[in-house]
């Protein structure tokens, strides 16, 4: 798919407008300001992604998120629960034929993997993610989020969007839309899709909905190309500078009989700066120029073909955020596959969830050194979250985990967040969030909080309703802020 | 950040400052002082603090004491103590302070960014003026006396000077607010230019250069109204407009959601609309199909009731089954209120709206009335059905004689009947043993084996009572021969759970040779077995066996002494039979495969032409569902409609089709207030670019005001008088001078009305990603006008459900229809032209944003489908001149629908000798001129 999202910036506007004219349309923008926006941010609708200030100083200007498609276990990964191994082959007390998405539960089925002590704050982590354990003290795991849905669409739309019906605006979307971003040759929001695939809602996880289309992720990753970013095949550089040469002339032209229609000079500034994007998009996807030890680092260098591609995804986003954009979101996993393409295992754990750790652990936990050992850590917020959890029981007759949207999971590091900290938890066995529950209301809060954005002041007009990415819900967890 | 970045809470700009607060202030209806003090509070304070405040400071709730729609209250204060409104001294008033200041803690209302610059100033003026408020004991309710809850106004035509000439009475209520604000319409534009933006404008494509000719060659006064009356019998005309209503109503080819698969044939819908706009079906008739069609055999229509997303992800677990019933009726509960009525119903699901008159229980009422409607496929009514259905009754003595041939053959081998395929019990003699056996050595279709469940039933006696004692919750255990590792499982342990449980069932590995032993507890004098096979994959040949003491294994049942069930598709080599010969055997597997083909056969004509649209069944009770808790029943509620229409239209015990119908009449009536306006500002919006209300599917107080609140009357009041024609109402928008003026800009209109909402000049605006998309085709002359049936599509088939979609590169001339013609699909965009604002079908989008992005310019210069549409270009022109100005000539006609300037054609011709025509294509289709309306 095509970068959907680049705009033109003010610098290039005036650029192209000659003697005069440049303030004749800025008389216009000051004015009308009103095509852009039935919202609470004010911007230049030639101009959208000019960086601007949230609503607080400070705090992380980039954002990463790290979505684990197809519901990770938080019990196997990430949140120790010593009752789980007591209980072992016990049903679930007070729930003992408890129906969930699948159907009928069987016994409570303890971690696959030994859980043991990391780092200097004594993290119990399991072993299946034996690099990301290394990280533990810049990590602040949110262990008691609850989900509305149990389905992966609906949950996966809830999490990136803020609702689990479609069309709402992605959290990235809102983030872009609010901040603008800081390197204008760049798309300000990138969906980096898992080289397994797409994740089942798509580009539901980083539409616009109902914001301009400026606002929308763009889509690619070192597995795909962006979209007609060049000529076709046959087509010389040379033809293509004159076609655009000529095109520009004529447009230019054309706009002499339209002036103050600033829509007409975005429009000839948008072949200016989709000429720069065939220089910067290449430049920033160069993925293989990185150092020896840089790859090493990720795991970009492993045989394993899945894990040496996701790593390279994960040095895109570094190397993204590095240059100014403003929010990435890295896809681990793919569509509904019966478990082999993503972490929707309902069957047979033992054997598949190794594969998908061992592509998860090593280049996440590479992207966390990375950015910390280039100081760009503290100002870009990490997330690690997954759609839902997954229940602390074997299905009946089965060796997987049924849905669980009742506890699981996520986590921050960097950008301002407490590092090396525990918030809130499960029950005993680890199924229903109990300790501090939060929703993803207040997830998407905190994290808007952590970019200086009040989540209840970032609006946008749509049929009816000033929407926010919080729904009318949302409580800023203050106590992971460091 | 950079540090010029500009603050997010910065005020929002005072872009209608200067326009709007004119335009309201001079259109106070004439009256006595008392009233016009009360139609200024109404106009212009009323609505401004009802948007801002009521919800924390209204009847539901006055948060501080304070509520705003208490004149004594507003202008009190609240338990600050303060005085809210000190007249004359806006300095001095508390909700003046509160309004204006800069402590975002203070500021009101505290969400969002505060008043819009020209309301602050509205309210201001009220109490610089006095704060006038109408007598006492004249309040109105500020919700329910919402101008657009009133009834449609009959104003007269304004008597106002025309500088330019006018040509209908659209025109005055124009001018009159133009001339208010000090400002005049434009001057007419160009024939070229008008031709092309009523084309573009109408149908969604240029003209073809001998159009144009015809035009420019037409000097009779009437020419420019036989233009619009050619084009508005345009077949390119449904096409256009029926686009616009998808939009609205998010139509789409499929379900959305997780799996988002393949509706059913839903394009009769699309196809309806696109017929009923070109025939100019009254509106107020297309409301009643849209909504209950299938009361006149029009089954098509109601594809507007399931055109939105739904849940078609089947789980055993309660709670999501309860959201996916309620999700399913919460959308038609939003469209057939936002479309038709513009307003928000939707937001009462959880609780009372929070700005309009709505109440939750309006929305539960108005589910009452889908509450029979459900998304699938159905029969349609019609000639096709009629002619299926005789076929079915003269097919039908050829399958009796067939059925009866098989029990014939069945009674003279002496074969015992054949199974159940969901459930049926072997039985044989009592015998005492502690487990069982199932040898199966083939299904039905020869493929794995299934089974949901099976029992094994003691005898009674003094043992006790009959009991399945296969049974987990008995003890009892089971194993099988390798099954299925796949997603659940699927082991043989899920035999014994008792239940038909949805994903918990048996499925074997093998094909054959697939064996399933049950232990019991302890030994039961057994008699029978009961089998629940899963209707697909069932076991047709198979052995029962029970334990007996040390010696293994007894047979008590053999299936082979069955006769063969007629959905067996096994070939005649593996099936046996008892006691039968290869010959009668083959005779069987014969005559069954010909009962089983003509069975499929009348099946299939006896279910007539399905297409997807409302299905329907006897509404379900409807409760009120506390805080809109799928789970949450509340009273039983009956069906209605907004109670703000005033009494209820329906009996509680109407049936079904009755609610629909009682519904769809009190929608389409004359006496709606709501129902006539929407379209009128629909239709004004889709011409002008900007509807006369700018929030189309939002009447509602939260909702844009109007900028020409008469004029939006006049038209509705015109609608209503000429039979609902949309056609008249287009004509007359299109007739008018208004749409007819040049869309030059002018600098002093600009800075008076930037947004050009009172519409100073025609205002330019980009093509929509189907126009574009579409006027490519036309002008390389490759467009297939083929109109209607099944959609081509926009991506790739995929092996899996659930993988995603991948945009097709190359299209042949099934793919070069209209894009209308292409298949919507959910969460996808749409390859090269998605990228032009075009949405998804996920949400209604009653307006589209309009944004400029490197994609797109990217999009359209470098796509395969551009570039092979430039050659296309490219080759006409070839084959229409010889010399390469000639052919530059005829291709930039075609794009552009004029002739090139001096300057231009220098340029082209350039490109064209040295890099090639096609490249000259390239630019023509890039540029500017050819994807805006001007």
């Amino acid at each position: 798919m095509a970068i959907r999202d680049h705009m033109l910036c003010r610098r290039n506007f005036l650029a192209h407008t000659g003697s005069g004219l440049g303030a004749i349309a800025l008389t216009h923008l000051l004015q009308s300001g009103a095509d852009c926006g039935e919202g609470s941010v004010a911007f230049d609708p030639t101009d959208p992604f000019a960086p601007r200030q949230g609503h607080y100083r400070g705090g992380a200007e980039n954002v990463i998120v790290v979505f684990c498609a197809g519901a990770l276990s938080q019990v196997d990964f990430w949140e120790h629960k010593p009752e789980l191994v007591r209980f072992h082959g016990k049903p679930l007390p007070g729930n003992e034929r408890l129906i969930s998405f699948q159907g009928e539960n069987g016994a409570l089925q303890q971690p696959l993997w030994k859980f043991r002590r990391r780092g200097a704050c004594g993290k119990m982590i399991s072993d299946i993610v034996p690099h990301l354990g290394g990280c533990v003290d810049d990590i602040c795991f949110l262990h008691s989020v609850y989900t509305k849905s149990s389905t992966h669409g609906p949950g996966e739309n809830l999490m990136s969007t803020g609702f689990n019906r479609e069309g709402y605006p992605g959290m990235g979307s809102w983030v872009s839309y609010a901040l603008g971003t800081d390197n204008q040759d760049l798309p300000a929001f990138v969906a980096i899709e898992d080289p397994r695939g797409t994740p089942q809602s798509g580009p539901n996880n980083w539409t616009n909905g109902f914001l301009p289309a400026a606002f929308q992720g763009s889509a690619f990753s070192t597995t795909r190309p962006v979209e007609h970013l060049q000529p076709p095949p046959g087509i010389s550089a040379e033809a293509n500078r004159k076609v655009l040469h000529a095109l520009n002339r004529l447009n230019e032209g054309h706009r002499q009989n339209f002036q103050g229609d600033s829509d007409l000079a975005a429009r000839i500034s948008s072949y200016e700066l989709a000429a720069r994007m065939q220089l910067s998009v290449p430049e920033v996807m160069r993925v293989q120029s990185e150092p020896a030890h840089i790859k090493k680092l990720y795991g970009a260098d492993s045989k394993n073909r899945v894990k040496a591609d996701f790593a390279s995804n994960c040095i895109l986003a570094r190397r993204l955020v590095e240059r100014g954009t403003r929010f990435v979101q890295l896809f681990n996993g793919a569509y509904a596959s019966g478990g082999r393409l993503n972490w929707d295992t309902h069957n047979s754990m033992p054997e598949l969830v190794p594969g998908h750790a061992e592509v998860l652990d090593q280049p996440v936990a590479g992207l966390l050194k990375d950015l910390k050992q280039r100081g760009l850590l503290e100002k870009t917020l990490v997330v690690c979250c997954t759609e839902f959890g997954r229940m602390p029981m074997f299905q009946l007759g089965n060796t997987g985990r049924d849905h669980n949207p009742e506890g699981f999971t996520v986590w921050f590091a960097g950008g301002g967040v407490r590092s090396g900290m525990s918030y809130g938890a499960t029950d005993a066995f680890g199924y229903k969030a109990e300790e501090k529950p939060l929703s993803i209301h207040d997830v998407h809060a905190t994290m808007l909080h952590l970019v200086g954005i009040d989540h209840e002041r970032l609006t946008y007009y749509h049929n009816g309703l000033q929407r926010r990415l919080t729904d009318v819900h949302g409580r800023v967890v203050h106590d992971v802020i460091a | 950040m950079s540090g010029n970045a500009r603050s997010l809470s910065e005020m929002r700009l005072g872009r209608r400052v200067a326009a709007l607060v004119l335009i309201w202030a001079t259109c106070a209806p004439a009256g006595g002082a008392a009233n016009e003090v009360a139609s200024v509070f109404y106009r212009d304070i009323q609505p401004v603090l009802v948007k801002a405040c009521i919800v924390c400071h209204g009847p539901s709730k006055q948060e501080s004491g304070y509520r705003i729609d208490l004149f004594d209250v507003l202008v009190r204060g609240g338990d600050s103590g303060v005085h809210a409104v000190v007249p004359g001294n806006p300095a001095a008033s508390h909700l003046w302070q509160r309004i204006t200041s800069s402590d975002p803690d203070q500021r009101m209302p505290p969400q969002g960014t505060g008043l819009d610059p020209a309301d602050k100033e509205r309210v201001r003026a009220w109490i610089a003026a006095g704060a006038a408020l109408p007598p006492r004991g004249q309040e109105r309710n500020p919700r329910s006396d919402h101008w657009a809850f009133n009834p449609v106004d009959k104003p007269s035509v304004p008597r106002v000077s025309a500088p330019w000439g006018r040509r209908n009475p659209v025109d005055a209520f124009i001018d009159r607010h133009l001339q208010a604000t000090g400002l005049a319409r434009s001057v007419e534009a160009s024939r070229t230019q008008l031709m092309r933006r009523v084309y573009l404008v109408a149908l969604g494509v240029p003209p073809e250069p001998a159009q144009v000719a015809a035009f420019l060659d037409d000097h009779s006064p009437d020419a420019y109204e036989r233009m619009i009356d050619a084009v508005l019998a345009s077949t390119h005309y449904g096409e256009r407009w029926a686009q616009h209503w998808l939009d609205c109503v998010r139509y789409a080819e499929t379900t959305g959601y997780e799996v988002n698969g393949a509706n059913g044939k839903i394009y009769p819908y699309r196809d309806y609309l696109i017929n009923a706009l070109n025939e100019d079906r009254p509106y107020s008739r297309m409301v009643v199909e849209q909504l209950a069609g299938d009361q006149f055999g029009i089954d098509a229509a109601t594809g507007f009731l399931v055109a939105g997303p739904h849940d078609t992800n089947r789980s055993p677990d309660p709670r999501l089954t309860a959201i996916q019933y309620q999700d399913g009726l919460d959308e038609m509960i939003k469209s057939t209120s936002a479309v038709f009525l513009g307003i928000t119903l939707g937001c009462a699901r959880c609780h009372d709206h929070k700005y309009d008159p709505f109440t939750q229980r309006d929305y539960y009422a108005m589910q009452a009335v889908f509450a029979g409607t459900s998304y699938g496929s159905r029969r349609q009514q019609g000639v096709e059905n009629d002619r299926m259905a005789a076929a079915a009754r003269k097919l039908k003595p050829r399958l009796v004689a067939l059925r009866k041939r098989l029990k014939m053959l069945r009674a003279r081998h002496g074969l015992q009947p054949p199974i159940d395929f969901h459930s049926y019990e072997e039985t044989f003699a009592p015998v005492l043993t502690d487990a069982v056996q199932l040898r199966i050595r083939a299904a039905n279709d020869q493929g794995v084996i299934e089974l949901d469940d099976v029992e094994v039933w003691s005898v009674a006696g003094a043992a006790g009572e009959t009991a399945n004692v296969a049974h987990r919750d008995r003890g009892a255990r089971a194993t099988s021969s390798p099954t299925a590792k796949a997603n659940q499982g699927k082991t043989a342990e899920l035999l014994l759970d008792g239940t038909r449980q949805l994903f918990l069932f048996f499925r074997s590995v093998d094909k054959e040779d697939v064996w399933i032993q049950i232990f019991f507890d302890r030994p039961y004098r057994v008699d029978r077995m009961v089998i629940k096979p899963r209707g697909v994959h069932v076991p047709v040949d198979y052995r029962i066996d029970v334990a007996v003491g040390d010696d293994g294994w007894r047979e008590v049942v053999d299936s082979r002494v069955r006769m063969l069930h007629p959905q067996d598709t096994r070939p005649a080599k593996a099936v046996q039979l008892n006691g039968l010969d290869r010959q009668a055997t083959r005779t069987i597997v014969a005559a069954n495969a010909e009962m089983r083909a003509v069975e499929a056969e009348y099946n299939r004509l006896g279910a007539g032409p399905q297409i997807f649209a409302g299905s329907f069944a006897p509404a379900r009770e409807t409760f009120l569902m506390v805080r809109g808790d799928p789970l949450g029943k509340g009273p039983v509620i009956a069906p209605a409609g907004p109670a703000l229409f005033g009494a209820a239209a329906i009996a509680p015990d109407a049936s079904e089709s009755e609610r629909r119908l009682s519904l769809a009449h009190l929608i389409a009536s004359p006496d709606n207030p709501l129902t006539a306006r929407v379209l009128v500002n629909r239709v004004w919006q889709y011409v002008f670019g900007t509807g006369i209300v700018d929030t189309p599917s939002d009447f509602g107080i939260n909702g844009g005001r109007p900028s020409h609140p008469e004029l939006l009357d006049w038209l509705a009041t015109r609608l209503i008088d000429q039979k609902w024609s949309i056609k008249q109402l287009q004509r007359r928008v299109l007739s008018s001078a208004t749409f007819r003026q040049a869309s030059l800009s002018r600098r002093e209109a600009e800075q008076v009305d930037a947004d050009c909402r009172l519409l100073w000049r025609f205002p330019p605006r980009r093509l929509s990603a189907e126009a574009i998309r579409d006027s490519l085709l036309l002008v390389s002359g490759q467009m297939n006008r083929r109109m209607g049936g099944p959609s081509f599509s926009f991506f790739d088939k995929t092996t899996n459900i659930f993988q995603k979609k991948q945009p097709r590169v190359k299209f042949g001339p099934d793919g070069w229809r209209r894009m209308i013609y292409g298949a919507k699909v959910r969460l996808e965009y749409v390859g090269v032209f998605g990228v032009f604002d075009c949405p998804d079908a996920s949400q209604m989008t009653p307006k589209r944003t309009v944004s400029t992005s490197a994609g797109q310019a990217l999009s359209l210069l470098n796509s395969p489908f551009v570039t092979r549409q430039a050659e296309f270009l490219a080759d006409l022109a070839r084959r229409k001149e010889a010399a390469v100005q000639g052919q530059v000539e005829v291709a930039a006609r075609r794009a552009l629908g004029r002739p090139l300037r001096a300057g231009e054609m220098s340029v082209l011709v350039e490109v064209a000798e040295q890099q090639g025509l096609v490249h000259v294509c390239r630019i023509l289709l890039n540029l500017n001129e050819f994807v805006f309306i001007q």
